[in-house]
């Protein structure tokens, strides 16, 4: 073994413990980074293949009549190279639940299906007649199992279903944000239920490599093709090219992804870099050694960097497991949100030159100057200097501190390293930062959602499986002890604004002019009132950024120009939208309603009340739920999002928790002659225990305010984010106070017990030892 | 031997025993040290490197514990007392000079001067800066009081340890090598300082490789292989 070697090793043996707190440091560093950059490729590169593996359509054309005897005049379309006749159809079915909406997609021949397909995952494929086949994430939504029965109910007719097996679908979007339960029947099982056994939607395919305006004109071709040959085009849909229909929700998930990695590289820089410095400067008693026996400087300054890029390959090697571990938990997380299998957990290459970059790179540079400072420091310099902790000259004296001289003394030594304190600060700052920032925008999603319900005076809402005449029920329903009931008209339509389609299938709500529960948070302009004329109210997703107050804009199925009068905040309606319309559209019939409103003595009696009430009526209720049921499920996506938000922080925090060990640990070993001092002139062991806790706390109260200041800028970007990804629009900036308390309380204690063990090693550090190191 | 106490005796070693583990065995720190020392008593123990004199000042401030034997000291049984028993007791009744000057770099002289007084709690708040005023003063420090340590010279630093030590008015100064580090017209003044508080009753106990010291001492005790060799 070489001297240097030896040297190494005596440099990562002498204190074997801060050996491993650094390696455990680095790891945790690179672990952070690693897990939420890796997370980040893996999800970006399954969406891409999972939506891919799909064979997504590039165009669908909605038709009256059958579509398969379409398909061949599509396929004779220029740009056209597959044409597939499917049916999508939504009834409702019964659940434990009640009654929930069903979406049913059949396609002619499951064997050979070839457009937007989905994969068979467990039981029986295809279904044959009266089999339904699930899509998987459908079970969140209802409780049903394979082997089950449901009933499947049309205006036409219901049908009770066998649940024969389970599909995945991952070109479609989750179940939970649309609340749909989604399955795969036969055209012979559409017909049995009494919607008809036709298919009447025409998938299309275009060639590799087209763009969203290329497969327009090819839609509009085949249309005008189907229309010389006697059918009708009811809708064409046109998606763009390779994006997932949630692709916004997706898209932000990745940003905010990259946004926590960004921080956690800054966090586990900062941390890293505290170790490192921090280790240089406890050796310069060694330093003195090795040149007191003829070490050049530049011969000590590779034994540190020697022993640096050691302590640094064994954090990197930790820390890549646990970045592996971190990317396949988020990533999981990510696809249990987003309905979708991984197809490879291995992160993007360039994510391990960055761990690297974390792990060897940021240590190094950081060591270079004190290392460089400190060996060419002069040899009795070094001695005298010894290991002691420098410390900024007090500016007066100050008689009996009022809580006792150890703590005045703690407050102080926390300003002794103004490096240190700035990097643990910052560590620390970034995790507290992180936390109230998911906090925040728990609270701002928590407020919206208590916004929108208190705005709405209503039990139970309910879509009808056919329109009724308005005032029909009003009698029934007195007498059932409804105390209000509204009848609304609805449509789904595109939106087009000045500057061109702004929705693609917005909900068009035509509330009575006297509506109570149709008010939604206003962000602009105002509510519809009685004398409005071809007024709209929108959603805020609807409005950002394309439409706002005296814009005009058209509507599907309508020849009228509406004025947008006012934009509300409204979470219930999803991303596509919402418009409310003065007046019902001319595609609508005005003396009747597809869906009706009704507010009575709870929501249980009301929902029972108006079951009573539709029983003596034409059409029957295809999807009725409460109030509180439309709240719980806007409440489920908070759960989802502060838990995405505090799993990140909570790994940022640690981080920072690790800097703050590693920083009292190391003020503790620079002070050791100071307590050994204080404790031979009478410090007892709560005295010096005071004294280190109370220099962590103060650490931890920079740390806090350097958080709170940097939460003020995050908040803004995650609410925007997160508003992005569930509303359309981003969510109204909020700052929730008893978040920072609390997150100042979890600090604080984190603070006393991360110091407490340095503490009571401080104060049981025998005084002879003590004093023999100082 | 067998120690001879009176009610006013300060330091009472009775057969006291201090043994290290090593490798090879437990060794002998120090071995059967008995002896006793009286208030205003200047005593100086002396001795070849390694030969047990630091594990006796060690053993009588508390600093360290006996493993067999009696320290009492201020008419206390030493080895009876726990950890914060024993700061508490070496706060009232013992003051500790070393021979670097221990001075924490972010109080000031005062401040520095005060803290045992303020670990003690024993003198009113209210009195303590005047206290430390007094102790500057009598080691030629009172226009220093507001200074940074690091703007002092070692002699003056270690006036200001002697100061320290004396904060609480302690029955025992004892002084490991106080002026080991010092130029000797420092030492001398350092010796001088301690030479004098024995006018007012308090006894020095100092561990010293000086010779020639024997005006300024009462006694001087012989430390040789971790035994008393002589109390003269």
């Amino acid at each position: 073994m070489t001297a240097r070697t030896a040297l190494v090793k005596g440099v990562l043996r002498s204190n074997a413990g801060r050996t491993r707190l650094m390696i455990a440091a680095i790891a945790v560093g690179v672990g952070a980074v690693g897990a939420i950059l890796g997370s980040h490729t893996v999800i970006e590169r399954t969406i891409e293949d999972s939506y891919a593996s799909t064979q997504p359509a590039d165009a669908t054309l909605t038709l009256t009549g059958d579509a398969v005897a379409a398909e061949a005049i599509a396929r004779d379309v220029t740009g056209v190279t597959q044409a597939e006749a499917r049916r999508e159809v939504t009834v409702r079915m019964a659940s434990a639940e009640g009654w929930q909406p069903l979406t049913l997609i059949a396609v002619a021949d499951f064997a050979a299906w070839d457009i937007g397909i989905a994969f068979a995952e467990s039981g029986n494929w295809p279904p044959q007649d009266g089999e339904i086949v699930l899509e998987r994430a459908s079970l969140q939504e209802v409780d049903v199992a394979v082997g089950d029965s449901i009933t499947a109910q049309s205006p036409g007719g219901e049908a009770e279903l066998s649940v024969v097996g389970l599909a995945h679908d991952p070109g479609r979007t989750p179940a939970w944000m649309t609340g749909q339960v989604i399955g795969l029947v036969s055209p012979g099982t559409l017909a049995d239920i009494g919607v008809g056994g036709n298919l009447t939607a025409l998938a299309l395919r275009t060639a590799p490599g087209f763009d969203r305006d290329t497969n327009s004109d090819i839609a509009d071709a085949t249309a005008s093709a189907l229309t010389a040959e006697g059918f009708t085009v009811t809708h064409v849909a046109v998606p763009e090219p390779g994006e997932h229909p949630a692709a916004g929700v997706m898209g932000t998930l990745l940003y905010l992804l990259q946004a926590f990695g960004v921080v956690a590289f800054v966090a586990a820089v900062a941390l890293v870099s505290t170790l490192v410095v921090a280790e240089v400067k406890r050796s310069t008693g060694m330093i003195a050694v090795m040149k007191t026996g003829g070490a050049t400087s530049g011969q000590v300054a590779r034994v540190y960097v020697t022993a640096l890029a050691a302590v640094a390959t064994a954090g990197l090697v930790f820390g890549i497991g646990g970045a592996m571990a971190g990317t396949w938990a988020l990533s999981s997380f990510a696809f249990t949100l987003l309905n979708l299998d991984a197809t490879s957990m291995l992160a993007a290459w360039w994510v391990f030159p960055v761990q690297a970059a974390v792990a060897l790179v940021v240590p190094l540079a950081a060591v270079g100057l004190p290392v460089r400072r400190l060996s060419r420091i002069p040899v009795r310099e070094s001695i005298v200097t010894g290991s002691t902790a420098p410390a900024r000259a007090p500016r007066r004296t100050v008689v009996g501190p009022r809580w006792g001289r150890a703590v005045s003394m703690g407050g102080r030594n926390a300003w002794r390293q103004p490096g240190r304190l700035v990097l643990t600060g910052v560590s620390l700052g970034v995790g507290a930062a992180a936390v109230i920032t998911a906090l925040n925008t728990g609270a701002a999603w928590d407020r919206i959602v208590a916004d929108e319900f208190r705005a709405q005076d209503f039990d139970v809402q309910a879509r009808l499986t056919e329109p009724i005449p308005r005032e029909s029920l009003d009698a029934s329903a007195a007498r059932e002890g409804l105390a209000r009931l509204e009848y609304w008209n609805t449509a789904v339509a595109t939106v087009t604004g000045p500057d061109g389609q702004v929705g693609d299938v917005a909900a068009v709500l035509s509330p009575p002019a006297d509506s109570t529960s149709a008010t939604f948070p206003l962000v602009d302009g105002r509510q519809l009132s009685a004398d409005d004329d071809h007024a709209v109210v929108v959603s805020q997703s609807l409005a950002d950024p394309e439409l706002s107050v005296g814009d005009t804009l058209t509507l599907e199925g309508d020849d009228a120009t509406w004025t947008v009068v006012g934009v509300v905040r409204q979470l219930s309606g999803g991303l596509d939208g919402t418009v409310w319309v003065s007046e019902p559209l001319s595609s609508m019939n005005p003396s009747s309603a597809t869906v009706l409103r009704v507010t009575g003595e709870g929501e249980d009696a009301s929902l029972a009340a108006l079951e009573r009430v539709m029983e003596g009526s034409d059409a029957s209720i295809e999807i009725a739920g409460t109030a509180t049921d439309a709240k719980q499920s806007l409440d489920d996506h908070l759960y989802i999002i502060t838990g995405l938000l505090l799993v990140m922080s909570i790994g940022l925090g640690a981080v920072g928790l690790l800097a703050l060990v590693e920083a009292m640990s190391t003020a503790v070993a620079e002070r050791r002659g100071e307590i050994g001092l204080m404790k031979s002139a009478g410090a007892q062991s709560r005295a010096v225990i005071r004294m280190v806790v109370i220099e962590a706390l103060v650490v931890v109260g920079l740390a806090l305010l350097a958080g709170v200041a940097l939460a003020t800028v995050l908040t803004g970007v995650v609410e925007s984010a997160v508003g992005a990804i569930f509303t359309g629009a981003a969510l109204p900036y909020t700052w929730w106070w008893p978040g920072v308390a609390l997150t100042a309380l979890v600090m604080t204690a984190a603070a006393a017990a991360s110091s407490i063990v340095p503490a009571y090693e401080a104060a049981d550090m025998p005084i002879r030892e003590a004093l023999a190191q100082a | 031997m067998t120690v001879t106490t009176t009610d006013t005796t300060v330091v009472a070693l009775d057969g006291a025993e201090r043994r290290y583990p090593t490798p090879d065995g437990s060794l002998a720190g120090i071995a059967d040290a008995t002896l006793t020392i009286e208030p205003g008593q200047f005593v100086g123990v002396v001795g070849a490197s390694g030969s047990g004199k630091s594990t006796l000042l060690n053993l009588v401030t508390g600093i360290d514990r006996p493993t067999s034997g009696r320290v009492s000291v201020a008419g206390r049984d030493v080895t009876s007392l726990d950890e914060d028993e024993l700061a508490r007791w070496r706060g009232e009744h013992v003051g500790v000079v070393f021979q670097f000057p221990q001075l924490i770099p972010t109080l000031t002289v005062a401040e520095n001067v005060m803290l045992p007084m303020d670990f003690l709690g024993a003198i009113p708040r209210q009195d303590r800066l005047a206290n430390a005023r007094d102790l500057l003063a009598s080691v030629g420090l009172a226009d220093q009081i507001d200074k940074a340590p690091g703007a002092l010279s070692g002699g003056q630093q270690q006036r200001v340890a002697v100061a320290r030590a004396l904060a609480n008015r302690p029955a025992l100064i004892a002084a490991d090598e106080p002026t080991g580090n010092l130029d000797s017209h420092t030492g001398e003044m350092i010796l001088q300082l301690l030479k004098d508080l024995t006018d007012t009753g308090t006894a020095v106990l100092m561990v010293t490789h000086e010779r020639g010291l024997s005006a300024l001492l009462d006694r001087v005790v012989t430390i040789a292989d971790g035994r008393i060799a002589s109390d003269a």
